[in-house]
Protein backbone atom coordinates (compact mmCIF):
# COMPACT_ATOMS: atom_id res chain seq x y z
CA UNK A 1 0.00 0.00 0.00
CA UNK A 2 2.70 2.27 1.06
CA UNK A 3 4.52 1.28 -2.06
CA UNK A 4 2.08 2.32 -4.03
CA UNK A 5 1.35 5.59 -2.55
CA UNK A 6 4.97 6.57 -3.16
CA UNK A 7 4.62 5.42 -6.76
CA UNK A 8 1.70 7.78 -6.83
CA UNK A 9 3.84 10.36 -5.44
CA UNK A 10 6.62 10.23 -8.24
CA UNK A 11 4.32 10.43 -10.78
CA UNK A 12 2.88 13.43 -9.48
CA UNK A 13 6.02 15.02 -9.38
CA UNK A 14 7.25 13.67 -12.71
CA UNK A 15 4.24 15.29 -14.32
CA UNK A 16 4.57 18.70 -12.63
CA UNK A 17 8.48 18.54 -13.61
CA UNK A 18 7.54 18.35 -17.25
CA UNK A 19 4.61 20.65 -17.38
CA UNK A 20 6.98 23.08 -15.42
CA UNK A 21 9.67 22.68 -18.03
CA UNK A 22 7.38 23.42 -20.73
CA UNK A 23 6.07 26.54 -19.00
CA UNK A 24 9.67 27.52 -18.79
CA UNK A 25 10.18 26.65 -22.63
CA UNK A 26 7.27 28.58 -23.64
CA UNK A 27 7.47 31.83 -21.94
CA UNK A 28 11.18 32.29 -21.76
CA UNK A 29 11.51 34.54 -18.77
CA UNK A 30 13.54 33.56 -15.93
CA UNK A 31 12.27 36.07 -13.50
CA UNK A 32 11.11 35.24 -9.44
CA UNK A 33 7.83 35.90 -10.45
CA UNK A 34 6.44 34.80 -13.55
CA UNK A 35 8.67 31.43 -11.90
CA UNK A 36 6.46 30.79 -9.44
CA UNK A 37 3.12 31.74 -11.33
CA UNK A 38 4.49 28.94 -13.43
CA UNK A 39 4.92 26.92 -11.10
CA UNK A 40 1.42 26.92 -9.03
CA UNK A 41 -0.17 26.35 -12.13
CA UNK A 42 1.53 23.73 -13.25
CA UNK A 43 0.93 21.61 -9.76
CA UNK A 44 -2.69 22.89 -9.99
CA UNK A 45 -3.06 21.19 -13.08
CA UNK A 46 -0.79 18.38 -12.29
CA UNK A 47 -3.88 18.17 -9.24
CA UNK A 48 -6.53 17.82 -11.81
CA UNK A 49 -5.17 16.14 -14.55
CA UNK A 50 -3.60 12.90 -12.86
CA UNK A 51 -6.76 11.44 -12.39
CA UNK A 52 -7.23 11.28 -15.75
CA UNK A 53 -3.80 10.04 -16.89
CA UNK A 54 -4.46 6.42 -15.58
CA UNK A 55 -6.32 4.26 -17.69
CA UNK A 56 -7.17 0.25 -16.88
CA UNK A 57 -6.66 -2.57 -19.29
CA UNK A 58 -10.00 -3.84 -19.91
CA UNK A 59 -8.95 -7.39 -19.65
CA UNK A 60 -7.01 -7.95 -16.24
CA UNK A 61 -8.06 -4.30 -14.45
CA UNK A 62 -4.87 -3.30 -13.71
CA UNK A 63 -4.17 0.56 -13.32
CA UNK A 64 -1.38 2.00 -15.25
CA UNK A 65 -0.22 5.66 -15.66
CA UNK A 66 -0.39 7.16 -19.50
CA UNK A 67 3.64 8.31 -19.24
CA UNK A 68 5.45 5.43 -17.04
CA UNK A 69 7.95 4.26 -20.39
CA UNK A 70 11.43 5.25 -20.30
CA UNK A 71 11.89 8.66 -22.44
CA UNK A 72 15.33 7.57 -23.62
CA UNK A 73 14.13 4.64 -25.13
CA UNK A 74 11.11 5.96 -26.46
CA UNK A 75 13.71 8.83 -28.03
CA UNK A 76 16.12 6.16 -29.81
CA UNK A 77 12.84 4.61 -31.00
CA UNK A 78 11.38 7.38 -32.29
CA UNK A 79 14.57 7.75 -34.50
CA UNK A 80 14.33 4.42 -35.91
CA UNK A 81 10.49 5.66 -36.29
CA UNK A 82 11.41 8.40 -38.64
CA UNK A 83 13.63 6.36 -40.51
CA UNK A 84 10.98 4.58 -41.39
CA UNK A 85 8.47 7.50 -42.36
CA UNK A 86 11.21 8.61 -44.52
CA UNK A 87 11.79 5.21 -46.34
CA UNK A 88 7.81 4.59 -46.39
CA UNK A 89 7.22 7.94 -47.83
CA UNK A 90 9.21 8.34 -50.47
CA UNK A 91 7.55 4.71 -51.65
CA UNK A 92 4.52 6.13 -51.43
CA UNK A 93 5.27 9.41 -53.20
CA UNK A 94 7.43 7.07 -56.00
CA UNK A 95 3.64 5.65 -56.12
CA UNK A 96 1.98 8.59 -56.56
CA UNK A 97 4.60 10.30 -59.17
CA UNK A 98 4.15 7.27 -61.75
CA UNK A 99 1.59 7.51 -64.76
CA UNK A 100 -0.02 4.06 -64.12
CA UNK A 101 -0.24 3.64 -60.54
CA UNK A 102 -1.06 -0.10 -59.54
CA UNK A 103 -1.45 -0.87 -56.01
CA UNK A 104 -3.46 -3.33 -54.24
CA UNK A 105 -5.32 -1.86 -51.31
CA UNK A 106 -5.83 -4.86 -48.23
CA UNK A 107 -6.45 -5.48 -45.17
CA UNK A 108 -4.18 -7.07 -42.52
CA UNK A 109 -4.60 -8.21 -39.47
CA UNK A 110 -2.63 -9.28 -36.34
CA UNK A 111 -2.75 -10.34 -32.77
CA UNK A 112 -0.32 -8.47 -30.52
CA UNK A 113 -1.91 -8.39 -26.93
CA UNK A 114 -0.07 -6.14 -24.82
CA UNK A 115 -0.74 -5.50 -20.82
CA UNK A 116 -0.40 -1.64 -21.25
CA UNK A 117 -2.74 -0.14 -23.17
CA UNK A 118 -0.50 2.71 -23.68
CA UNK A 119 1.73 0.01 -25.57
CA UNK A 120 -1.03 -0.70 -28.28
CA UNK A 121 -1.55 3.77 -28.54
CA UNK A 122 2.11 4.03 -28.90
CA UNK A 123 2.06 1.11 -31.47
CA UNK A 124 -1.46 2.36 -33.25
CA UNK A 125 0.28 5.81 -33.62
CA UNK A 126 3.26 4.69 -35.49
CA UNK A 127 1.63 2.22 -37.71
CA UNK A 128 -0.35 5.57 -38.65
CA UNK A 129 2.85 7.54 -38.96
CA UNK A 130 4.08 5.65 -40.75
CA UNK A 131 2.07 6.30 -44.41
CA UNK A 132 1.02 3.30 -46.32
CA UNK A 133 -0.31 1.88 -43.32
CA UNK A 134 -3.25 2.85 -41.18
CA UNK A 135 -4.64 1.05 -38.15
CA UNK A 136 -8.56 0.74 -38.36
CA UNK A 137 -9.34 -0.90 -35.69
CA UNK A 138 -7.67 -2.51 -32.34
CA UNK A 139 -10.05 -4.72 -30.10
CA UNK A 140 -9.80 -5.39 -26.58
CA UNK A 141 -8.47 -8.47 -27.09
CA UNK A 142 -5.37 -6.97 -28.58
CA UNK A 143 -6.07 -7.99 -32.57
CA UNK A 144 -5.18 -4.67 -34.41
CA UNK A 145 -6.72 -4.46 -38.03
CA UNK A 146 -4.41 -2.45 -40.31
CA UNK A 147 -5.04 -1.04 -43.95
CA UNK A 148 -2.35 -1.52 -46.24
CA UNK A 149 -1.60 -0.01 -49.62
CA UNK A 150 0.31 -2.46 -51.23
CA UNK A 151 1.20 -5.94 -51.13
CA UNK A 152 4.75 -4.75 -50.06
CA UNK A 153 3.68 -2.58 -47.35
CA UNK A 154 1.45 -5.17 -45.56
CA UNK A 155 4.45 -7.48 -45.23
CA UNK A 156 6.76 -5.62 -44.51
CA UNK A 157 4.09 -4.62 -41.33
CA UNK A 158 4.03 -8.68 -40.76
CA UNK A 159 7.76 -9.18 -40.47
CA UNK A 160 6.52 -7.93 -36.79
CA UNK A 161 9.97 -5.58 -36.71
CA UNK A 162 8.12 -2.38 -35.40
CA UNK A 163 5.70 -5.00 -32.88
CA UNK A 164 9.02 -5.99 -30.91
CA UNK A 165 10.49 -2.67 -30.73
CA UNK A 166 7.33 -1.52 -28.97
CA UNK A 167 7.36 -4.54 -26.27
CA UNK A 168 10.87 -4.03 -25.97
CA UNK A 169 10.12 -0.07 -25.27
CA UNK A 170 7.82 -1.10 -22.66
CA UNK A 171 9.14 -4.15 -21.48
CA UNK A 172 6.67 -6.30 -22.40
CA UNK A 173 6.91 -10.55 -23.46
CA UNK A 174 3.64 -10.82 -25.29
CA UNK A 175 3.66 -12.78 -28.66
CA UNK A 176 3.38 -11.67 -32.09
CA UNK A 177 1.16 -13.26 -34.24
CA UNK A 178 0.48 -12.10 -37.62
CA UNK A 179 -3.09 -13.74 -38.84
CA UNK A 180 -4.12 -14.65 -42.16
CA UNK A 181 -7.26 -14.27 -44.17
CA UNK A 182 -8.57 -17.48 -43.34
CA UNK A 183 -7.95 -16.64 -39.71
CA UNK A 184 -9.88 -13.55 -39.78
CA UNK A 185 -13.45 -14.26 -39.97
CA UNK A 186 -14.33 -14.85 -36.12
CA UNK A 187 -13.46 -11.29 -35.03
CA UNK A 188 -16.94 -10.16 -34.12
CA UNK A 189 -17.56 -7.11 -35.90
CA UNK A 190 -19.75 -4.58 -34.36
CA UNK A 191 -22.48 -3.08 -36.60
CA UNK A 192 -23.91 0.01 -35.51
CA UNK B 1 26.53 29.69 -42.26
CA UNK B 2 26.79 29.14 -46.13
CA UNK B 3 25.76 25.07 -44.60
CA UNK B 4 23.54 25.91 -43.13
CA UNK B 5 21.26 27.79 -45.37
CA UNK B 6 21.87 25.05 -47.85
CA UNK B 7 20.71 22.06 -45.50
CA UNK B 8 17.58 24.28 -44.51
CA UNK B 9 16.77 24.96 -48.35
CA UNK B 10 17.16 21.03 -48.90
CA UNK B 11 15.06 20.28 -46.38
CA UNK B 12 12.08 22.41 -46.87
CA UNK B 13 12.66 21.58 -50.52
CA UNK B 14 12.28 17.83 -49.55
CA UNK B 15 8.94 18.62 -47.10
CA UNK B 16 7.56 20.57 -50.23
CA UNK B 17 8.36 17.71 -52.73
CA UNK B 18 5.98 15.40 -50.22
CA UNK B 19 3.49 18.09 -49.56
CA UNK B 20 3.24 17.78 -53.23
CA UNK B 21 2.90 14.28 -53.47
CA UNK B 22 0.30 13.90 -50.64
CA UNK B 23 -1.89 16.72 -52.52
CA UNK B 24 -1.54 14.89 -56.05
CA UNK B 25 -1.97 11.98 -54.25
CA UNK B 26 -5.56 12.79 -52.91
CA UNK B 27 -6.76 13.38 -56.02
CA UNK B 28 -5.39 10.52 -57.74
CA UNK B 29 -6.19 7.81 -55.37
CA UNK B 30 -8.88 5.22 -56.16
CA UNK B 31 -11.12 5.33 -52.79
CA UNK B 32 -11.30 6.94 -49.41
CA UNK B 33 -8.57 4.76 -47.47
CA UNK B 34 -6.12 5.08 -50.27
CA UNK B 35 -6.50 8.51 -50.35
CA UNK B 36 -6.12 8.84 -46.50
CA UNK B 37 -2.88 7.24 -46.99
CA UNK B 38 -1.77 9.82 -49.41
CA UNK B 39 -2.82 12.76 -47.20
CA UNK B 40 -1.03 11.02 -44.25
CA UNK B 41 2.29 11.78 -46.10
CA UNK B 42 1.30 15.44 -45.36
CA UNK B 43 0.73 14.62 -41.73
CA UNK B 44 4.31 12.89 -41.07
CA UNK B 45 7.17 13.12 -43.63
CA UNK B 46 6.10 16.59 -44.95
CA UNK B 47 6.11 18.02 -41.54
CA UNK B 48 9.30 16.20 -40.49
CA UNK B 49 11.29 17.88 -43.04
CA UNK B 50 9.64 21.31 -42.86
CA UNK B 51 9.98 21.31 -39.04
CA UNK B 52 13.42 20.19 -39.34
CA UNK B 53 14.04 22.58 -41.97
CA UNK B 54 12.84 25.62 -40.05
CA UNK B 55 14.96 24.09 -36.90
CA UNK B 56 18.21 23.92 -38.46
CA UNK B 57 17.72 28.03 -39.88
CA UNK B 58 16.60 28.85 -36.32
CA UNK B 59 19.40 27.11 -34.31
CA UNK B 60 19.21 26.11 -30.66
CA UNK B 61 17.15 28.97 -29.19
CA UNK B 62 13.67 29.07 -27.58
CA UNK B 63 12.18 30.02 -30.94
CA UNK B 64 14.17 26.39 -32.50
CA UNK B 65 12.94 24.23 -29.56
CA UNK B 66 9.25 25.54 -29.89
CA UNK B 67 9.28 24.75 -33.43
CA UNK B 68 10.23 21.09 -32.14
CA UNK B 69 7.34 21.76 -30.09
CA UNK B 70 4.46 22.42 -32.68
CA UNK B 71 5.89 19.12 -34.82
CA UNK B 72 5.69 17.34 -31.80
CA UNK B 73 1.99 18.62 -31.52
CA UNK B 74 1.15 17.83 -34.95
CA UNK B 75 2.52 14.08 -34.88
CA UNK B 76 0.77 13.37 -31.57
CA UNK B 77 -2.72 14.90 -32.90
CA UNK B 78 -2.83 14.05 -36.65
CA UNK B 79 -2.66 9.84 -36.44
CA UNK B 80 -5.88 10.25 -34.38
CA UNK B 81 -7.60 12.38 -36.82
CA UNK B 82 -7.23 9.93 -39.23
CA UNK B 83 -7.78 6.70 -36.95
CA UNK B 84 -11.04 7.84 -36.02
CA UNK B 85 -12.20 9.24 -39.44
CA UNK B 86 -11.26 5.97 -41.11
CA UNK B 87 -12.27 3.58 -38.09
CA UNK B 88 -16.07 5.46 -38.62
CA UNK B 89 -15.95 4.44 -42.32
CA UNK B 90 -14.92 1.39 -41.60
CA UNK B 91 -17.75 0.65 -39.61
CA UNK B 92 -20.49 2.57 -41.62
CA UNK B 93 -19.06 0.10 -44.47
CA UNK B 94 -19.73 -2.94 -42.31
CA UNK B 95 -23.28 -1.73 -41.69
CA UNK B 96 -23.85 -0.54 -44.87
CA UNK B 97 -22.17 -3.92 -46.40
CA UNK B 98 -24.61 -5.69 -43.58
CA UNK B 99 -27.54 -4.07 -44.75
CA UNK B 100 -27.09 -5.01 -48.25
CA UNK B 101 -27.17 -8.41 -47.11
CA UNK B 102 -30.16 -8.49 -45.45
CA UNK B 103 -32.01 -6.46 -47.87
CA UNK B 104 -30.74 -9.36 -50.47
CA UNK B 105 -31.92 -12.43 -47.99
CA UNK B 106 -35.13 -10.56 -47.27
CA UNK B 107 -35.74 -9.95 -51.07
CA UNK B 108 -34.94 -13.73 -51.89
CA UNK B 109 -37.40 -14.74 -49.61
CA UNK B 110 -40.10 -12.62 -51.22
CA UNK B 111 -39.03 -14.05 -54.26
Amino acid sequence: MRNKYQQIQAHFFELSLGLFAVWVLLSGQFEGKFLLIGLCSSLAIAYICYPLLNITNERTGKVYFVFGFNFLKLFVYFLWLVKEIVKASVEVACLVFRPRMDYEPRMAYFSMPFENPMASVILAFSIILTPGTITVDVNDDGIFEVHALTKGMAEGLMEGTMQRKVAALFGETCEFTPMPEAETTHIPKEVC
Amino acid sequence: MEIRNILTILFISAGFLCFAASTIGVFRMKDFYCRSHAAGICGSAGLIFSGLGLFIYEGVNITGIKILLVMLAVCLSSPIGTHIICKVAYKQALAAEAECACNRVEKKEEN
